[in-house]
């Protein structure tokens, strides 16, 4: 992919965000001038920013800072006012009494995020025991968690199968960007674990191509699936979600995933997600299954928050 | 106090109204009017506070930053110009602007990835609000996030909530930096679309 890193017409929606390094923005800012369309569309996405900063919780600061910024302001001269070209919010002239420290600008990789780390597909026995002290029983975990050579061998095998399946059938790979969420009915429930307080992440790489994002709250008691770029089941067969180890160790099925149409697709979980429960998924023949028959293609933890 | 609320104007959950609008205080303060200053203050603080938390978690940091802003309020007001936007979101982007600022310089030295972290950010903002004006955006702002696709929807919540720049969320996500600059791109024209801003 060639894609045009520098296009300055791609960058407003960062800006609105502040998700720009000091460059990109000098870049962005240099077409501004020669550009009232792009000027249009950077006002108009950072007012839509403000409304994200509207939907926040104010908090009302302790009294002893507004006696103290009064006490500043009296004594500090304000700036002569000058060109009214300077752009919205004086912020690209740093002030001298403004802490500028660079910006970390993905030089150094950032810690591992808690919620992203050893989630992989056919786990393997050090992501185990970093696992094992869950509340799934011993039988669900050595079901799903203690067989990495075998996890890894079956997810060999299951890309081969992804990759005929894809020769054969046509691939959704890619489609993502732009498009709708493959499904909206299940949006009311997303979105209500989205906004818990305990709301928690985790991705997963899926063998074949593509990830899959597990989302839950305990506080809602739900989870969700949310497929990228994963290629349709095979012929035949579907994949199944799963909840693993909630009640005394069973694995109780949580509904199906029925297709990846656009190379997105959310799922929300059947049933209610209890304290321990790790998510899995497998694939299944045709019309699911009451307990896997395979090997699952990922399983999640589902920690406290 | 419902018929007060005008989503195209500003609706300040403060809970005692103040009569003047923040425009017009903050053409007061350009003049060195300390009263303006202070009732602006007034307005606004608890705004910027809140947003700057939300960013920040850390509660003496936030009230600093804080601090710095209403500082560069009082500094900058002359230079404001009004054609180009409210006095609220010149100081509501200035807030945000300096909350991202300090979050990426603490970054190298505190592990802001903990699992609180990623929790609070990602969920984006506080469920239930006292302030009626509060549940009304918040729910207007949950109801155009969910319009957008669950990419966009992160890479959106990412950068404002958790100040990432998007060459830290290509590193993050995993995926190259345009695919992060298209998702915010388009993104924010949705979430635009959805809540009819006009600018």
């Amino acid at each position: 992919m060639t894609e045009r890193h520098d296009d300055p017409a791609l960058l407003t929606g960062s800006h609105a965000l502040d998700a720009l390094s000091d460059d990109e923005r000098a870049l962005l800012e240099h077409a501004l001038t020669t550009s009232p369309e792009l000027q249009a569309e950077t006002d108009s996405l950072r007012e839509t920013a403000l409304q994200l900063a509207y939907a926040v919780e104010p908090i009302d600061p302790p009294a002893s800072l507004k006696a103290s910024l009064m006490a500043q302001i009296a004594r500090t001269p304000q700036a002569a006012p000058t060109d009214r070209t300077a752009p919205v919010a004086g912020l690209e002239a740093p002030l001298a009494s403004a802490p500028s420290p660079a910006p970390v600008v993905g030089a150094a990789p950032a810690p591992a995020p808690v919620a992203e780390t050893g989630n992989v597909i056919g786990l393997g026995a050090a992501d185990a025991a970093g696992y094992a002290d869950g509340a799934a029983s011993a039988k669900a975990r050595r079901r799903w968690f203690q067989r990495p050579a075998a996890a890894l061998s079956a997810a060999a095998a299951v890309a081969v199968v992804f990759l005929g399946v894809g020769l054969g059938v046509g691939t959704n790979f890619g489609q993502t960007e732009g498009t709708s969420p493959g499904t909206t009915q299940a949006s009311g429930t997303l979105d209500s674990i989205y906004a818990a307080s305990d709301f928690q992440r985790t991705t997963a790489k899926v063998p074949g191509g593509g990830s899959a994002t597990v989302v839950w709250s305990h506080d809602v008691g739900k989870s969700a699936v949310i497929l990228d770029g994963v290629e349709q089941a095979p012929q035949g067969k579907t994949y199944e979600l799963w909840y693993i180890g909630s009640e005394g160790g069973e694995i109780v099925p949580a509904g199906l995933v029925d297709s990846a149409r656009n190379g997105v697709h959310t799922a929300v979980l059947d049933g209610k997600l209890t304290p321990g429960a790790a998510i899995g998924m497998t694939v299944e023949p045709e019309g699911g299954s009451d307990q896997p028959t395979s090997t699952p293609l990922m399983a999640v933890p589902t920690t406290q928050a | 106090m419902l018929a007060l609320v005008e989503h195209d104007t500003e609706a300040w959950s403060s809970t005692e109204p103040t009569p003047v609008s923040p425009d017009d205080l903050l053409a007061r303060v350009a003049s060195g009017d300390q009263a303006a200053f202070s009732d602006l203050y007034d307005a606004l603080s608890g705004r910027v506070l809140g947003l700057v938390t939300r960013l920040l978690k850390d509660r003496a940091q936030s009230e600093e930053v804080t601090q710095e802003v209403f500082l560069e309020v009082w500094q900058q007001a002359t230079r404001f110009d009004r054609s180009r936007g409210t006095a609220a979101s010149w100081v509501l982007t200035m807030a945000h602007r300096r909350a991202v600022d300090r979050v990426r310089a603490s970054q190298a030295s505190h592990d802001r990835d903990t699992k609180i972290g990623i929790r609070d950010l990602e969920s984006g903002f506080d469920q239930v609000s006292e302030s009626v004006e509060i549940r009304i955006e918040h729910e207007r702002v949950s109801r155009a996030l969910a319009k957008l696709t669950e990419f966009q929807r992160q890479a959106v919540q990412l950068a404002y909530y958790g100040g990432y720049s998007h060459s830290e969320m290509a590193e993050r996500l995993g995926v190259p930096i345009g695919t992060v600059k298209t998702r915010l791109r388009d993104g924010m024209i949705r979430l635009r679309d959805e809540m009819g801003v006009t600018s």
